[in-house]
């Protein structure tokens, strides 16, 4: 299974994430948000940056996510994780692997979200279930080291049937980014880099 | 790899190498001394509403509301506090719960055992895998809450009111109100 080979070893190599994090500017304040968990290793990470990293915890209001019966409801939870005290523009969004565990109008739903806070040409990186038909029934953190690797913690044995967002899909549903690049990882996993679209052109 | 931060002060794996703050539940079977950096305790039954200041070092393992400056010394909150407050302070550990502000000059440590929802200011932070929390983590050493926490007196009244251990005056801070509403779940 995907996390028990991740969870040893030299974890994923993940280059576009990789490239993200090379492409912070050392010089200049950066605001990430996160929407997985705080986890040791991205704050170790991220704290050699001029940075301050806004935690979601979008795992943690999934089933939440699930009791709620229609779309206002849904669209609260999620609005509500991004409810803050801060309102400053954000450069990037970590998403993980967590989009696989939102349904196609939630995804919508948190893009029209996330765009609100965006500042003008911000990234959001995403790892999404491809090859396999299968992914763990629970989302598990995915933690960086300071090299950029990515490892899962993920103590999950239960599966469940993967949507397998292909890379069009992603676009229709999150119109507001536009996909940059994307990469089919050797795990199955398929990385996705979006930035947020200029305003002016929709 | 990524280290692009003048970081010659970092360590590695700040986690494991950091001298740290003693946990709460060391803290208690130590045996008190009267010596400086032995520091005070508000113990499980205590309610305190208001602002707290102070040259030593602090315990809170009970329920603490208002406002917390202690910018000298250390703060923990011990595995039993609850403290629905802002903090100022050199250092902050985190073992219960917290719903606030943590301002820290040098470092704010987040246990595994803690629930934090607020805002954390502080150059250095570390946290321990397993800890709850939602909200923002500031780590931008030039971040103005930072500078105007720590860079001049930011509270009128505290130079008129020198105090040693925790003493309560009556009435929290307003300049640190903004908190975060949520409440703990």
């Amino acid at each position: 299974m995907l996390s028990a080979a991740l969870s040893q070893g030299r974890g994923l190599h993940a280059p576009l994430f990789e490239q993200v994090i090379r492409g912070l500017d050392v010089d200049r304040r950066q605001v990430i948000l996160d929407c997985g968990a705080a986890r040791s290793g991205t704050i170790a990470l991220l704290s050699t940056f001029r940075c301050r990293l806004d935690v979601l915890d979008l795992a943690a209001a999934l089933p939440r996510l699930q009791r709620a019966t229609d779309a206002d409801e849904r669209r609260d939870v999620l609005a509500d994780c991004l409810d803050g005290p801060q309102q400053e523009p954000v450069q990037l969004v970590l998403c993980w692997n967590l989009l696989n565990y939102l349904q196609p109008s939630d995804i919508e739903t948190l893009a029209d979200l996330l765009a609100a806070r965006l500042a003008a040409g911000a990234r959001l990186h995403a790892l999404m279930e491809y090859s396999s038909p299968l992914m763990p029934a629970r989302p598990g953190h995915w933690v960086p080291d300071a090299s950029g690797r990515l490892y899962a913690d993920q103590p999950e044995t239960e599966e469940t049937p993967a949507p397998r967002y292909s890379p069009k899909a992603l676009e229709r549903l999150m119109p507001q980014f536009r996909p940059e690049r994307s990469i089919l990882l050797g795990n199955g996993l398929r990385e996705h880099l979006f930035q947020l679209r200029s305003r002016a052109n929709g | 790899m990524f280290n692009k931060r003048d970081t010659s002060s970092a360590e590695p794996d700040r986690s494991t190498t950091e001298a740290p703050i003693r946990s709460s539940s060391e803290r208690a079977s130590a045996p008190s001394s009267p010596t400086k950096g032995a520091g005070a305790v508000i113990g499980p039954s205590i309610h305190i509403e208001g602002a707290l200041k102070g040259d030593e070092d602090l315990l809170i393992e009970g329920k603490v509301k208002g406002t917390v400056e202690l910018k000298k010394n250390s703060v923990t909150i011990g595995e039993s506090g609850q403290v629905n407050a802002d903090i100022f302070a050199h250092t902050i550990a985190v073992e219960g719960r917290l719903e606030g502000k943590l301002i820290a000059s040098e470092r704010v440590m987040i246990r595994k055992s803690a629930q934090i929802r607020g805002t954390i200011v502080a150059p250095r932070v570390t946290l321990e895998d397993g800890a709850q929390f939602n909200g923002s983590i500031d780590m931008d050493p030039e971040t103005d809450a930072l500078k105007n926490a720590f860079s001049a007196p930011a509270h009128p009244a505290a130079r008129s009111e020198k105090t040693s251990g925790a003493p309560i005056s009556g009435s929290a801070d307003k300049q640190a109100a903004n908190a975060p509403a949520k409440s703990l779940q």
